[in-house]
C-alpha cells in the first residue's frame, strides 16, 4: 500500500476478489470431499473452515484499509482509495451465507 | 489572437499536419490516427446496429401472432442468435470503443493514443471479424445456437456444420479488436496525459474508461479460453463439455458467464462516464460527489465479477454458493444508485439547459432505473426460478442495456457531433426521434414483463392461441416497429446535421473539458501544442486555453526531424517524464488483420494444415511493423518547450511499450488462470471421474523442460547485465527455448490420441500446448532481440527490447512450471477423489 498509491485504490477490492474465489473453491472442494458429514462438536468441518476463512478475509481488508489511512496522506488519491476500501470491507457481507445456509445442497 | 500569432499558428498547424494527417485516396488504408480510426469505429458499429435492429424486427414480426409462417424454426433460431452477437459484439463494444478513442487523447490533453498502429489493426480485425459474421448469415450458415452458445447444443454432435464454429472463430477474432483496445486504452490514460494532470485531475470519463479497460482485460480471456477448448472439442474431440468422457457442459456456462457478465457493466460504465461528462455541462454545475463516484465505479468493476453464476441459478449449485452470488448481485445496485445519485444531486444544484441530449439523459433514467429494479428482483434466487429463461429476463436485460447504453450514447452522440462535424443539430427531427424510441421502447419491453411472468419462454418461434400471449406480443412487435422509425429519424437526423448544421466557432455547450480547446472539426494532431494542467480537467476554460495552444504555446509546440510526439508522463502525479515518438501510418496494420483473418478463415474450411502458415506470415507481418521503430543511436534529451528536457521513450525506463507488455500478460494470465480453473473444475464437478485410462505423466519432458526455461530465462535476465554477453546469451535462451519446443511437442503428438479420450488428458494437454505456444514466442522475441542487436537498436542506454524479452521470459518460466506440474497435481487428486 505504501507502493505505488494506484495498486492502493485497488488493493482492499483485489483482496475481496481473491477471497470470493478462495471460499468459493473452497465450499466446492469441501463437498467434493465429504467435510461437510464430518462434525466438530454440532458444526461441519466444512462450515467452520468457510466461517474461518470469511473472517480471515475480513481482518485482511481491515488490516488493509487501516494500512492505507495510516500511510497515506489526506490526498484526493487516498481519500478515494478510503472510499473504495471501505465499501469492498462492507461487501464482505457477501459471504454472511455461510454462518447458515446449506453447504452441499 | 495577434497577426503573428495568428501566423504562427498557420504555420505550425501546416507542418503538425504534413506529419499526423491521413492522405486521401488509396492512403486512408494506411491511416493510424486516433481520430479517424475513432470515426471508423463508431460509424462501422452503428452499421452493425442497422442489421441488428433489422433482425430484431424479424423476430418481432414472427412473433406478433401466434402460430406465424414468417420465419421456420431454422431461420428464426439464427436471427435470434445474430440479433444478440450484432448487437452484444459488433455494436455496443466496438462504439464505445471508438468513442473512446476518438475521445480520450482529446481529453487528456495528449495528440493520440500511445498504440496508433493497434488501434488501427484493431479496427480491421473488428470489421473482418464482424464480415464473417453478417456474411454468415447471408450465407445461410450463421450461428443458430444462442448469442451464449451453450454447449452441448453447440457441440459437433447437435450442431454438425459450420454455424458454431463461425461464432467461436468470428468472435474471438473481434475480442482481438477488444484485447488490443483495452491495452491501448489503460496504457493512453495512465501515461500520455497532459502534463500536470495528475490522476485526480483527470476528467471523470478518464476514469470510467480507465477502469473498463481494466475489466476488459480480465473479462474477456475466460471467453477467448471457452472459445477456443469448444472449438478444440468440435473440431479435435477434445471433450471437455462431453460428459460421457469427464467433461461437464457447465464449464462452458462458468467460462461463457465470467466474461458474460462482466460485458454488461463494460457496456454499461463507458455510457455512465459519457453522462458524468454530459450532465455537469448541461447542469452547468462540476458533478456532485466526483471522489465518491470514482470510488462507485471501482466498486461497480469488481462487484460485477462476483455475478457470474447468477446466470446459472438453475443448474444445482448449493446454497450458500448461490447466496455469495446473490448478495453480490444485490450489492451492485448500490454504487449504480450513487452514481445516479450523483447525477441527480448535480441536476437539482444546477441551472439544467433541456437541449437534446438532456432529453436522452431523462430517457436513460427513466428506463436504466426500471431495468436496475427488475435487475434486483432477478438477483433474488426465489424469484429467478420462477423467470429464469422466460420473456421477463429478455425485458429486463433491454431495459439495462438500452437504456444504460442505447439512451447515453446518443445523448452522447448529440453531445459531440458537433465536435465531429463542426457543425449543430438543426433538431428539426431529434424531438420527435427521441419520443418515437421512448415510447416505442417501453411498448415493446415493458408488455415483455408480462409475457415472461405469464411464462412465455426465450427463444420460441412460434406460440399456441390457448397460451394467450398474443395481445401482449402484438403490442411488442408495435412498439418495436415505432422504435425503429425513430432511430431512421435519428440517422436522418445526424445526416441533416452533417450535411446542414449550423457551424459555430468553438464549444457550443460551455464545457470545462480539453476537446473543446481544439478547432472543430479537430485536426489530426488534434493540439498543436500541449497544455499544461493545473486544476481538474473538467473545470478549464477551453475558449482561452485553445487559441494559446494553436499558436504553439504550449509543450512541443515546434515538430523536429517528422517526428510524431507526445508527452509521457508519470501515472499518478502527471509529471511529464519522457517524449513518446509515436510510429506513423502504414498499410501493415491492414496487412496484418487480412493474414489474421486468413487463418481463422483456414480454421473454418478446417485447413488446419495451412493455418499455422498463415499464423507464421502474421508473426512476420509483425515483426516488419518493429523497422521504423527505435533508434540506432543514443540522443540527448530532448527540449519540449517548457521546464527541464526529457528523455526520448526509448531511454525511458518504463516506456508504454513496457506497461504495454505488463498488461498483456496480466490478460495472459488471466487466460491461464481460467484454463487451470477449468481442469479442476471438471476434476470437481464433471461425471465420469477418475478416468479410466492412465493420466500421462512423463517425468523426463517435465524435467527437461523445466531445466530448459531455467536456462532460457537466466540467460534472458543476464543479457541485461552486459552489452558484451548479450548476443552470446540471447543465442544460449533461443537454443535452450528450441530444445524445450522440440520435447514439448513431441509429448503433446505422443498424448494426442488418449487426449481425444477424457477430458483429463484433453486438460494436460491444453495446459502443456499453452506452455509450448509460450515456449515458441519466446524463441522468436530472443531471437528477434539478436536482429535489434545486429540492426543497432540496442545499447546499455537502449535495452527496451530486452526488458520486453526479459517480461515474456520470466513469465513463460513461472507458467512453465505450473504446466509441468499441472499432471502431477491432476494425478494427485485424480487418485485420492476416487469412488
Amino acid at each position: 500500500m505504501s507502493g505505488n498509491p494506484l495498486f492502493g485504490l485497488f488493493a482492499a477490492w483485489i483482496g475481496w476478489a481473491g477471497g470470493f474465489l478462495i471460499l468459493y473453491a473452497l465450499q466446492a472442494t469441501g463437498c467434493r470431499a465429504g467435510w461437510d458429514s464430518h462434525m466438530i462438536g454440532a458444526v461441519s468441518t466444512l462450515r467452520l473452515l468457510l466461517v474461518a476463512t470469511a473472517l480471515t478475509i475480513v481482518f485482511v481488508l481491515l488490516g488493509l484499509s487501516w494500512k492505507a489511512r495510516r500511510n497515506g496522506p489526506a490526498s484526493p488519491l487516498a481519500r478515494i482509495g478510503a472510499l473504495a476500501n471501505g465499501a469492498a470491507i462492507l461487501a464482505t457481507l457477501c459471504f454472511a451465507g455461510v454462518l447458515w445456509l446449506g453447504m452441499c445442497a | 489572437m495577434t497577426p503573428s500569432r495568428h501566423k504562427t499558428a498557420l504555420r505550425l498547424h501546416r507542418e503538425l499536419t504534413d506529419i499526423w494527417a491521413t492522405p486521401p485516396g488509396w492512403g486512408r488504408l494506411q491511416a493510424v490516427n486516433h481520430t479517424v480510426i475513432g470515426k471508423r469505429f463508431m460509424l462501422t458499429a452503428l452499421v452493425f446496429f442497422a442489421i441488428g435492429g433489422v433482425l430484431a424486427m424479424l423476430i418481432r414480426t414472427q412473433l406478433a401472432t401466434t402460430q406465424s409462417a414468417f420465419l421456420d424454426a431454422a431461420a428464426y433460431a439464427q436471427v435470434f442468435t445474430m440479433h444478440g452477437v450484432v448487437m452484444m459484439f459488433l455494436f455496443a463494444i466496438p462504439f464505445f470503443e471508438g468513442l473512446a478513442m476518438y475521445l480520450l487523447p482529446k481529453m487528456l490533453g495528449s495528440r493520440d493514443l500511445a498504440f496508433p498502429r493497434m488501434s488501427a489493426y484493431g479496427y480491421w480485425c473488428y470489421l473482418f471479424g464482424g464480415m464473417f459474421l453478417v456474411g454468415a448469415l447471408v450465407a445461410g450458415v450463421a450461428p443458430d445456437g444462442g448469442w451464449f452458445m451453450y454447449t452441448p447444443l453447440s457441440s459437433a454432435t447437435y450442431t454438425p456444420g459450420v454455424n458454431a464454429d463461425v461464432w467461436l472463430l468470428g468472435i474471438t477474432f473481434v475480442e482481438i479488436s477488444a484485447l488490443s483496445a483495452a491495452i491501448e486504452i489503460l496504457v493512453s490514460v495512465l501515461k500520455l496525459r497532459a502534463p500536470g494532470m495528475s490522476l485526480t485531475r483527470m476528467p471523470i470519463f478518464a476514469w470510467y474508461m480507465l477502469v473498463v479497460a481494466g475489466m476488459m482485460l480480465i473479462g474477456f480471456p475466460p471467453l477467448i479460453l471457452g472459445s477456443i477448448l469448444l472449438e478444440a472439442e468440435r473440431a479435435f474431440s477434445l471433450p471437455f463439455f462431453d460428459p460421457a468422457r469427464g467433461g461437464d457442459p457447465l464449464l462452458w456456462q462458468h467460462l461463457f458467464w465470467l466474461f458474460g457478465h462482466p460485458e454488461v457493466y463494460i457496456i454499461f460504465l463507458p455510457a455512465a462516464g459519457a453522462l458524468s461528462t454530459i450532465i455537469p455541462t448541461l447542469a452547468r454545475r462540476p458533478l456532485e460527489g466526483y471522489e465518491i463516484a470514482v470510488a462507485a465505479v471501482i466498486a461497480i468493476a469488481f462487484l460485477s465479477f462476483g455475478l457470474w453464476v447468477h446466470h446459472m441459478y438453475t443448474v444445482g449449485i448449493p446454497h450458500v454458493a448461490l447466496s455469495f452470488f446473490s448478495a453480490a448481485s444485490g450489492l451492485v445496485a448500490v454504487p449504480t444508485g450513487v452514481q445516479i445519485f450523483a447525477w441527480l444531486a448535480t441536476l437539482a444544484h444546477g441551472k439544467p439547459r433541456m437541449s437534446v441530449p438532456m432529453l436522452h439523459v431523462f430517457g436513460f433514467l427513466f428506463v436504466f432505473v426500471l431495468g436496475g429494479l427488475t435487475g434486483v428482483m432477478l438477483a433474488m434466487v426465489p424469484f429467478d426460478w420462477q423467470a429464469h429463461d422466460t420473456h421477463f429476463v429478455v425485458a429486463h436485460l433491454h431495459y439495462v442495456l438500452v437504456g444504460g447504453f442505447v439512451f447515453p450514447m446518443m445523448a452522447a452522440a448529440y453531445y459531440w457531433l458537433p465536435h465531429i462535424f463542426g457543425r449543430q443539430s438543426v433538431q428539426h427531427l431529434s424531438h420527435a426521434a427521441f419520443w418515437m424510441i421512448f415510447v416505442g421502447f417501453n411498448l415493446t419491453f415493458f408488455a415483455m414483463h408480462l409475457t415472461g411472468l405469464r411464462g412465455m419462454p426465450r427463444r420460441i418461434s412460434t406460440y399456441p392461441p390457448e397460451a394467450g400471449w398474443e395481445t401482449l406480443n402484438f403490442v411488442s412487435s408495435m412498439g418495436g416497429f415505432i422504435m425503429t422509425t425513430g432511430f431512421a429519424l435519428v440517422a436522418l437526423d445526424f445526416l441533416l446535421l452533417a450535411v446542414f448544421g449550423k457551424p459555430f466557432r468553438r464549444n457550443p455547450w460551455r464545457a470545462g473539458t480539453l476537446e473543446w480547446a481544439m478547432p472543430t472539426p479537430p485536426p489530426a494532431y488534434a493540439f498543436a501544442s500541449l497544455p499544461e494542467i493545473s486544476a481538474r480537467a473538467d473545470r478549464l476554460d477551453p475558449d482561452r486555453l485553445g487559441p494559446a495552444l494553436a499558436a504553439g504555446k504550449g509543450y512541443l509546440g515546434s515538430t523536429r526531424h517528422g517526428w510524431m510526439e507526445v508527452l509521457g508522463v508519470d501515472m499518478v502525479t502527471g509529471r511529464a517524464e519522457q517524449v513518446v515518438v509515436l510510429p506513423n501510418r502504414t498499410c501493415l496494420p491492414l496487412l496484418t488483420a487480412l493474414a489474421s483473418g486468413s487463418v481463422f478463415a483456414l480454421l473454418l474450411l478446417k485447413l488446419y494444415w495451412l493455418a499455422p502458415l498463415a499464423l507464421l506470415v502474421v508473426v512476420a507481418l509483425f515483426l516488419l511493423w518493429t523497422r521504423d521503430c527505435g533508434l540506432t543511436s543514443d540522443l540527448a534529451d530532448l527540449p519540449v518547450g517548457h521546464g527541464p528536457n526529457l528523455p526520448h521513450h526509448y531511454h525511458a525506463e518504463r516506456p508504454p511499450s513496457y506497461w504495454a507488455m505488463v498488461f498483456t500478460l496480466a490478460a495472459d494470465a488471466t487466460l491461464y488462470a481460467s484454463l487451470l480453473f477449468g481442469a479442476l473444475f471438471l476434476w470437481l464437478s464433471a461425471p465420469n471421474w477418475p478416468p479410466g485410462l492412465d493420466i500421462p505423466v512423463d517425468a523426463f519432458t517435465c524435467v527437461a523442460v523445466v531445466a530448459a526455461l531455467v536456462i532460457a530465462a537466466a540467460f534472458g535476465r543476464q543479457s541485461l547485465s552486459g552489452n558484451d554477453r548479450v548476443a552470446r546469451s540471447l543465442c544460449f535462451a533461443a537454443l535452450a527455448y528450441g530444445a524445450a519446443l522440440i520435447v514439448l511437442v513431441a509429448f503433446l503428438v505422443g498424448i494426442h490420441g488418449a487426449a481425444t479420450r477424457h477430458a483429463a488428458v484433453a486438460s494436460i494437454f491444453a495446459v502443456k500446448s499453452y506452455a509450448a505456444l509460450h515456449i515458441a514466442v519466446g524463441l522468436v522475441l530472443s531471437l528477434f532481440c539478436l536482429w535489434r542487436i545486429g540492426s543497432g537498436h540496442v545499447s546499455a542506454r537502449r535495452d527496451l527490447d530486452l526488458r520486453l524479452g526479459r517480461l515474456w521470459h520470466m513469465f513463460t518460466l513461472i507458467t512453465g512450471l505450473a504446466a509441468m506440474a499441472f499432471p502431477f497435481i491432476l494425478t494427485l487428486l485424480a487418485g485420492g477423489a476416487g469412488p
